[in-house]
């Protein structure tokens, strides 16, 4: 979906609009176009983009958008689950507060298969799609004429921002080119024309001057670099194949090519220039945060108490600062409502601590206040979320770096902690922002350093199930379920808006779908969600109809009980992106089953285990004459592999999953023995 | 397929419509919206609900509405005016959906006002009149149906919220519903109607026996107390097939053509409204004429002009003013070559008159169970497709779709919306529902035919080979037919050559781990008339378990059959099929060599008077052969008769998991 990129900017100077020749009338049919049937590569495929461009202008707050789409089969004329065609075409148009989108110069037709064309004459319908308070996104609708397989659409217009209250205040329309789309692309060509005005600059907003601000870009998953134009640039591309989303995949825009442009500051040459610039402005608005601390440190002092030693009296400290009620994680209030409950801004650390509230990122720095008034040398780190995005360098801005943790050199070593995530436990980082890239807020401006990983023994999910097996194969009993650190704060966090029987309902489902179909799982208690550390412990009574299989006189007993989550993620024979799981993991299981009376073990499971530099699988079953015991641990300490990696992934998960398969059997009459596998 | 082939303007009943499950959905997405509130001026009407003891509830009730209000009143000129008031009490945090409120409206009516309020747990009252709009689908490229909402502060769990408003509308149909029941409990729901002089109503009750009303200053009062929510479960008929209803027609003299007292004269209705439309045009004949030679036999030229509606006229919502019940002409559908049901079903029903051949219009609604055979006549039909005279002369054979008429004879039901299913055959969601027939002297429901399980089959055949340590290797075939072909070409029709391979790589790998998929093909999937096939070749690593000196073999290798099955709640309502159908699988799996069966499973039966399963395990020299058939006879498995079904699933479940044991041959 399209941003609209809008800076307030205040421009003291009338700005010249650069003559920027865009090409922009519509393209000839070549007799390629009208013989094109099928992408390479990809039989199949509904459409193709046959032409893609996009134009934008800074200095007219313009994008100018050109598609020709050939229908390649029926699958680009019938809508999709969510009604769309590519005959049909919707135009988004947005609009917040004073800044308002226009379309212009809209025109769009039909080359039909024959190569005669059929202009587009109706008017478009606009659907409003929100409308409130001043905000307002619309669609311009329309459905092209004539369409039938083998036939082109084309469409152009141009998306002009404009805040029309307000003549002096400059918006830009677009900062990205979209070179991925979801169908291939057989050309497209992209401009980029930046803002050309003249000087302006405000000693207050450094970061809105454009007074030879360096315009610079950072071209992505893209071999091919945007060539000067001018003073814009522009880049040619040809055969951009369609983007295909994957399970486990890394967030998608690192993977899509992509160019985005920006503005650095005025005289900077160097990556690591424009950085050190942008912290050092950050360290001015987060001391001034910070500077303002009244009481701040008799609450440290409070907090610590009579501990002495340093790593006992930080703990104190933090477990301090997570007693602020944590706004984040409640639902957003109206101006009203916060006026009702007296909900007051925090304009500093000391508001934060006198008023008991703030969001995530004001109750990490009352806690580096608190720190550092205990007289630890704390700091705040803005952190990427690598939930969303890896982060870039080349890209020198904050908007990638807009979480907080707090770094504290804790007896000559910095550790990582993260009061502002409820829950979150001393010497703890959620996982989104474990082993990712930071910048060290500091007065020179700034150092990168790297938040740890997670490790596999620090998110952990402990099964514990004692069975009992009728004797038409149904299985009963008590399973114990327990997460702990990353799993335990994941599940609190989830959790945090449910009430009790939302939370049920969600460990039920959980537990249901690791056991076989048609499972009867009724969850008994609960403990542990409102804790900071500590698992998270459920137990359940469940109850598996046909569980174990008659075959003659021999009763095959499956001795593991649960599935395997990842058994449909190596499915696939082919991988094109890489696998990324969220952050490493620990499964450690113990399932006892008592059999019926009157069965001996004829055959326990051979033992299993597979391993990997980074992974190991391990399966063990044992029978003492009365019950069958098998323990089980899968442990995993890897968070992103590349394709080259996916064979070797799926070889072994495949082993996990013959492994969890493997079965018991016990032969009706004879004197029961005890048996371990081997 | 199109996958909501749902293009005919149901009447939209606003204050109702409003609690229904739609509603709460559209809510949500304006949740992120925090109007600024006011001050208060909250009605007393919803402090003293605010001030009622609250009622106990089962802990997975998100809300109850306390009260449901509705007051209709017709004006002599026909201009319709309803009032609402609407209040809830919030009772888990999945409630706060319930904060917002829209009013559905269109070109035709306006909403005069709108206003919500909120009393929390504590006491705080807020007030908002900040109204959001927003477009109520996306799905229509052309629509005028929008909302208009408010959202009310201070949504937390014991907060009552309450909302008032005033519409205005001047209907196509004299027609209002009182929407009583919905998918939380009601603690108190009224309708009341003022009605001018000269107006008489009508009033039907669905899924609810009569209630007469009380008449208080002048007008009409009914009121419901603590009704049951509508329980969600898996398969279990629509919602408002279940939920009770009151259908309320006005009628005036003075006002005709826009009510009807029975399903003659709504049908007579639609005919006037589509007069003219099936005319045809130059340009039209011409396309007749070249599609459908008359030197062609009649059914071929009928298929032909059957197939150009269905495939060459595309599929474009269109929903404006009275456009939502009345067709384009068929000269526009042709020339543009777009429109949506009820365009084809026009632009079809020209075509074959021009033929010679009549054709009538089928209002349907596309969820089975809402309308019966005891419906009321109402305008909530959501599709349009045609019923076609078939002469006696012109087929060889009697198809699924046809239905004998006793009036217009022998009539083929045909749906050119849905370009999946072949001529003769009719959409698993039409059948054994009804439709109202519209025909020259009025209106007909009629009861669509059903097909037999016969008509909807899945054969799966697999040979495999298995190896010593295990592995096993072959072929699997799979053919579809009927409804069955129908849902396996909407997954796999246009599906690129890669993701139809990843499809079938998760076919295989919810059964088997560790495979290899090495190759593939679908045949007929673009030819609706043929049935659609299936072919794929795989190696799986240790499919057999080793035992001790045993390998364990499943013989069922794909397929899980058994339907979706909550077991940990009771059962509330039926279970609804989407059309009879009938499964069947053969295995053969070649043993390795020096392998013998020691013992096999036993055999699965279960018959029961809706469908059947029976399975068997067979050893012939060094084959393992396993073959399976699963029968459904019925769309509907009633209460009555759920034990029977969930031991129907229970053995498909044990009889899928169930392995032979080989043994070493000494």
């Amino acid at each position: 979906m399209r941003t609209v990129r809008y800076f307030s900017l205040a421009l003291c100077f009338l700005f010249s609009i650069a003559c920027f020749a865009q090409k922009e009338d519509w393209l000839p049919v070549t007799p390629q176009d009208l013989q094109y049937k099928e992408v390479p590569g990809n039989k199949g495929a509904a459409a193709v983009r046959l032409y893609y461009a996009q134009h934008i202008n800074d200095n007219t707050s313009s994008c100018f958008i050109y598609q020709r789409i050939k229908i390649l089969n029926e699958k680009a004329l019938n809508p999709d689950s969510r009604g769309k065609t590519y005959a049909d075409i919707e135009v988004p148009i947005f609009s917040f507060g004073s800044i308002v989108e226009n379309i212009t110069d809209l025109k769009a037709r039909t080359i039909k298969p024959d190569g005669s064309i059929v202009e587009f004459t109706g008017k478009p319908f606009e659907k409003v799609i929100f409308k409130g308070r001043g905000d307002k996104v619309s669609v311009k609708a329309f459905s092209m004429p004539e369409v039938s397989v083998g036939s082109i659409v084309e469409y152009k217009y141009r998306a002009q921002v404009l805040v029309p209250a307000y003549s002096f205040i400059k918006v830009f329309a677009r900062d990205t080119w979209d070179i991925q789309s979801e169908l291939f692309t057989v050309k497209e060509t992209l401009t980029y024309q930046p803002y050309g005005g003249s000087e302006f600059q405000s000693s207050s907003k450094p970061s809105f001057y454009f007074d030879g601000a360096k315009i610079s870009n950072v071209t992505m998953n893209l071999k091919e670099k945007p060539s000067k134009s001018g003073n814009g640039s522009e880049l040619q591309l040809a055969n951009v194949p369609a983007f295909e989303r994957e399970e486990f995949m890394p967030p998608e825009d690192n993977f899509k090519p992509s160019v985005i442009f920006f503005y650095g500051r005025k005289g900077n040459d160097s990556v690591d220039k424009e950085w050190q610039e942008i912290g050092k402005d950050r360290y001015e608005e987060l001391e001034t945060f910070l500077a303002a601390n009244k009481g701040v440190k008799e609450a440290a002092m409070q907090a610590i108490g009579g501990e002495t030693e340093p790593g006992m009296k930080l703990r104190k400290i933090y477990e301090r600062a997570q007693q602020v009620r944590n706004l984040t994680y409640e639902r957003e209030r109206t101006k009203e409502e916060r006026k009702q409950e007296n909900i007051q801004k925090n304009t500093n650390v000391g508001d934060v601590l006198a008023h008991g509230y703030g969001y995530e990122d004001s109750i990490t720095f009352l806690f580096v206040a608190m720190a550092r008034a205990a007289g630890f040398d704390a700091s705040v780190v803005q952190v990427s979320d690598r939930k969303t995005r890896f982060f870039v360098k080349e890209w020198t801005s904050l908007r990638q770096l807009d979480d907080e943790i707090a770094a504290v050199n804790l007896n000559g070593s910095e550790i990582y902690l993260e009061p502002g995530t409820r829950f979150c436990p001393y010497g703890f980082l959620r996982w989104n922002h474990t082993a990712t890239d930071g910048l060290k807020i500091e007065r020179k401006g700034g150092t990168f350093v790297k938040a740890p990983p997670i490790t596999y023994d620090k998110s952990v999910t402990r099964r514990t199930a004692q069975m009992s097996l009728d004797e038409d194969g149904t299985l009963k009993g008590s399973v114990i379920l327990e997460f702990e650190g990353a799993e335990a704060l994941e599940h609190r966090l989830d959790a945090i808006d449910s009430d009790e029987a939302g939370r049920k309902k969600d460990m039920e489902d959980e537990l249901k779908q690791w056991l076989p179909k048609g499972s009867i799982v009724k969850m008994v208690v609960a403990q542990g969600w409102e804790s900071t550390g500590g698992p998270l412990v459920a137990r359940f009574n469940i109850e598996v109809p046909g569980y174990a299989s008659m075959a003659g006189k021999r009763l095959l007993i499956p001795a593991y009980l649960f599935q395997l989550k990842q058994n449909q993620t190596f499915a696939h024979a082919q991988r094109k992106y890489p696998v990324y799981f969220p952050y490493p993991f620990t499964d450690t299981d113990s399932v006892t089953i008592k059999v019926p009376a009157g069965f001996t073990l004829e055959s326990a499971p051979p033992q299993q285990d597979a391993k990997l530099p980074y992974a190991r699988y391990q399966n063990v079953s044992q029978f003492d004459g009365t019950q069958l015991v098998t323990q089980r641990q899968l442990a995993f300490n890897g968070i992103y592999f590349d394709v080259d990696k996916y064979s070797e992934l799926k070889s072994f998960f495949g082993k996990v999953q013959t492994g969890d398969e493997q079965q018991a059997v016990l032969h009706a009459g004879g004197s029961t023995s005890a048996q371990k596998s081997n | 397929m199109n996958s909501k082939p749902y293009c005919m303007q149901e009447v939209v009943p606003v204050p109702k419509k409003a609690i229904n499950a739609t509603f709460f959905l559209l809510a949500l997405s304006l949740l992120g919206f925090c109007p600024n509130a006011g001050a208060t001026d909250v009605p007393e009407w919803l402090r003293s609900l605010s001030r009622q003891p609250a009622k106990s509830y089962a802990d997975d009730v998100n809300a109850v509405i306390l009260l449901d209000d509705q007051t209709t009143t017709v004006k002599e000129n026909g201009e319709i005016v309803q009032r609402g008031r609407f209040a809830v009490r919030i009772l888990r945090p999945e409630g706060r959906d319930f904060a917002a409120y829209p009013v559905f409206y269109d070109s035709d009516s306006k909403v005069n006002y709108l206003r919500g309020w909120s009393i929390t747990s504590k006491g705080q009252e807020y007030e908002t009149k900040d109204i959001m709009e927003q477009t109520v689908s996306s799905y229509e490229v052309y629509s005028d149906l929008k909302i208009k909402a408010v959202r009310v502060p201070g949504a937390d769990v014991g907060t009552v919220v309450g909302f008032e408003f005033e519409q205005k509308k001047r209907p196509y149909i004299f027609q209002d519903f009182w929407d009583f029941q919905t998918i939380v409990p009601v603690e108190q729901s009224r309708y009341e109607l003022h009605l001018a002089s000269g107006w008489r109503f009508k009033a039907d009750w669905v899924n609810h026996g009569e209630e007469k009303p009380k008449e208080e200053n002048g007008a009409l009062v009914w009121q419901l107390g603590d009704i049951p929510r509508i329980e969600r479960e898996p398969h279990r008929p629509p919602s408002q097939a279940l939920a009770g209803r009151m259908v309320v027609t006005f009628m005036s003299d003075k006002n005709p053509g826009k009510s009807y007292r029975d399903w003659s004269e709504f049908g007579s209705w639609y005919t006037q409204l589509s007069s003219g439309v099936r005319d045809t045009s130059p340009a039209l004949q011409q396309k007749v004429q070249e599609l459908a030679p008359a030197n062609l036999p009649l059914l071929e030229r009928i298929k032909a002009l059957a197939r150009f509606a269905q495939q060459d006229v595309r599929y474009v919502e269109i929903r404006i003013g009275i456009g939502g019940y009345r067709p384009h002409t068929a000269a526009d559908v042709y020339n543009h070559r777009y429109g949506d049901c009820k365009d084809k079903a026009t632009v079809l029903s020209s075509m074959l008159s021009q033929i010679g051949v009549k054709s009538y219009y089928v209002l349907v609604r596309t969820d089975r169970g809402i309308f019966t055979e005891k419906s009321p006549p109402q305008a909530s039909f959501d599709h349009m497709i045609l019923a076609i005279s078939l002469p006696e002369a012109s087929y060889p054979k009697a198809m699924p779709a046809m239905y004998q008429h006793p009036k217009l004879g022998r009539l083929l039901i045909f749906d050119p919306t849905n370009d999946l299913v072949p001529f003769g055959q009719i959409p698993p969601y039409e059948q054994d529902n009804y439709g109202l027939l519209v025909g020259e002297q009025g209106g007909d429901l009629i009861h669509m035919p059903l097909s037999n399980p016969e008509a909807n089959r899945v054969t799966r055949s697999a040979k495999l080979t298995l190896l010593p340590d295990g592995g096993v290797q072959g072929e699997i075939e799979e053919v579809r037919t009927g409804f069955e072909a129908m849902r396996g070409r909407a997954f796999l029709r246009h599906e690129t050559e890669s993701d139809r391979k990843k499809m079938i790589e998760r076919i295989l790998g919810r059964s088997v781990g560790s495979f290899q998929l090495t190759g593939y093909d679908v045949v007929n999937a673009d030819d609706i008339e043929k049935d659609l096939i299936l072919h794929y070749k795989f190696t799986a690593e240790h499919y057999a378990k080793n035992a001790g000196g045993l390998l364990l073999v499943r013989p069922h290798v794909v397929g899980e059959l058994a339907g979706a099955w909550d077991a940990n709640k009771p059962r509330h309502y039926a279970y609804e099929f989407d059309a009879p159908f009938l499964n069947s699988d053969t295995v053969e799996i070649t043993l390795p060599d020096g392998f013998k069966v020691d013992e096999l499973p036993e055999p699965a039966k279960a018959s029961f008077p809706f469908g059947q399963y029976v399975s068997k395990t067979e050893n012939s020299g060094n084959i393992l052969k396993y073959s399976r058939e699963y029968r459904m006879d019925s769309t509907l498995v009633s209460m009555e008769q759920m034990e029977q079904l969930k031991k129907l699933f229970g053995q498909i479940n044990l009889d899928e998991k169930n392995m032979a044991v080989l043994k070493k041959a000494n």
